[in-house]
């Protein structure tokens, strides 16, 4: 009997520890696990560090820490595990959204930085078209100008080059620029240049030295009076000596081209003695600008 | 047998704590339901369900759930998954959104990048 008694005693003792520790699972477990709260506290505490969520979710931190505080109050008062773990979830969730709003703000911010910068960069691109087209415009004008330029540059130089060849008392013919030095340059006889035809000398040097692509042909001739060999030696002396003068003043030798025709291609008569004095001369042709001189046809 | 009444009466009232303690709630959370059915709702208009689907798939399940809960009368079980279908419809229209929003200024920066290439391939000329 009183093994059974010490039976029955046993057993109500068991079983009540049972019935206790069942009350207590069944709604609140023992402390063991709280990983649910610890993760809702770092998601809260992680919305808290972003500055941005400070900023622009401050209702939604404060639901999430709500809700934390309630998770966390029924956990130190051994409630619900259940209450528990969903005031964790719903904390975790408000920080979770909290952030959202966060990158939502970033975004918005970043659309509006960004619809500024395109304007800008249409500006600018605006800017750049207009100082493009300034400098287009400016290119073109300083071409205008340059091209206006050369036109007076030109027009003031064939002016001067017509004033120059005036001073230089040249015709225009057939062959281009005809200078006549006449007898009175020379003595009789002789080849050398006296002063007056020095003075002329000089100015065409002068001229060459200006033109330097333009040649000179000297041509000498003579009245009928004596023997022709003669005559010819004497129309070259006087080209030579006209050559010589131009070379001493510094044009190159091979600008510089000589004939001695004697009495061939008269320009007056040799029956008086007036145009005797006229075909005893020396003709001075001045190449065009490319250095040609045509020859002598008749 | 005097003893053994008093440990019967220990008994029993445990055994009514336990039951009282886990009793669940009386009325079904009717409200609670179409605040979750609500959000769940404005989730799927802003775009979750292309944007968030994960979170929208959450908030959706735990509606399902709810009704179950309900039809259980487990009004408590149901209220609880309702306010979490709740919260979690309401992330995942804010992760929509955020998601929209990321790609119009990825749009919008690539539109930049393409204007600026092109305003100096046009100054190079």
């Amino acid at each position: 009997m009183s093994i059974t008694k010490n039976r029955t005693k046993l057993f109500f003792g068991i079983a009540g520890v049972m019935m206790a520790a069942m009350a207590l699972s069944g709604c609140a477990q023992k402390v063991r696990s709280n990983a649910a709260l610890d993760e809702a506290k770092a998601a809260y505490q992680a919305a808290q560090a972003n500055p941005t969520v400070m900023r622009s979710a401050a209702l939604e931190l404060k639901k999430a820490e709500e809700a934390l505080t309630k998770a966390e109050e029924t956990f130190q008062e051994k409630g619900e595990l259940a209450v528990v773990e969903h005031q964790a979830y719903i904390s975790k969730q408000h920080s979770a959204i909290a952030q959202e709003i966060a990158n939502q703000k970033i975004a918005e911010d970043a659309i509006a930085q960004a619809s500024a910068e395109r304007n800008k960069v249409l500006l600018e691109a605006r800017d750049a078209e207009i100082s493009l087209a300034q400098q287009q415009t400016e290119a073109q004008r300083a071409a205008a100008e340059k091209a206006m330029g050369d036109v007076t540059t030109a027009q003031e130089r064939a002016a001067k080059l017509e004033q120059e060849i005036a001073e230089l008392q040249a015709v225009k013919a057939d062959r281009g620029l005809v200078m006549t030095l006449g007898e009175v340059v020379f003595d009789v006889n002789k080849a050398d240049l006296k002063p007056g035809g020095i003075v002329t000398v000089d100015k065409l040097a002068a001229f060459m030295k200006e033109y330097p692509n333009r040649r000179v042909m000297i041509e000498g001739f003579t009245d009928s009076t004596g023997t022709p060999e003669y005559n010819k030696g004497l129309s070259e002396r006087r080209a030579l000596a006209v050559r010589n003068a131009l070379l001493d003043k510094g044009v190159e030798s091979n600008r510089v081209d000589i004939r001695g025709y004697g009495i061939e291609f008269p320009v007056a008569t040799n029956a008086t003695a007036a145009g005797r004095q006229m075909n005893r001369r020396v003709e001075i042709i001045i190449s065009d600008e490319a250095g040609v001189i045509p020859a002598r046809t008749k | 047998m005097k003893v053994s009444t008093r440990k019967q009466t220990i008994f029993f009232s445990l055994g009514l704590l336990a039951l009282t303690a886990c009793a669940p709630a009386m009325q079904p959370p009717t409200s609670q339901m179409a605040l979750a059915e609500s959000a769940v709702d404005k989730a799927t208009a802003s775009g979750a369900y292309e944007h968030s689907p994960l979170e929208l798939k959450t908030a959706q399940d735990k509606v399902e759930m709810a009704k179950t809960a309900i039809r259980d009368k487990k009004y408590e079980e149901a209220e609880r998954l309702l306010q979490q279908a709740e919260i979690d419809a309401r992330l995942a229209e804010a992760k929509s959104r955020t998601v929209q929003s990321e790609k119009a200024v990825e749009t919008l920066q690539q539109g930049i990048d393409m204007l600026r290439e092109e305003i100096q391939r046009k100054l190079a000329q």
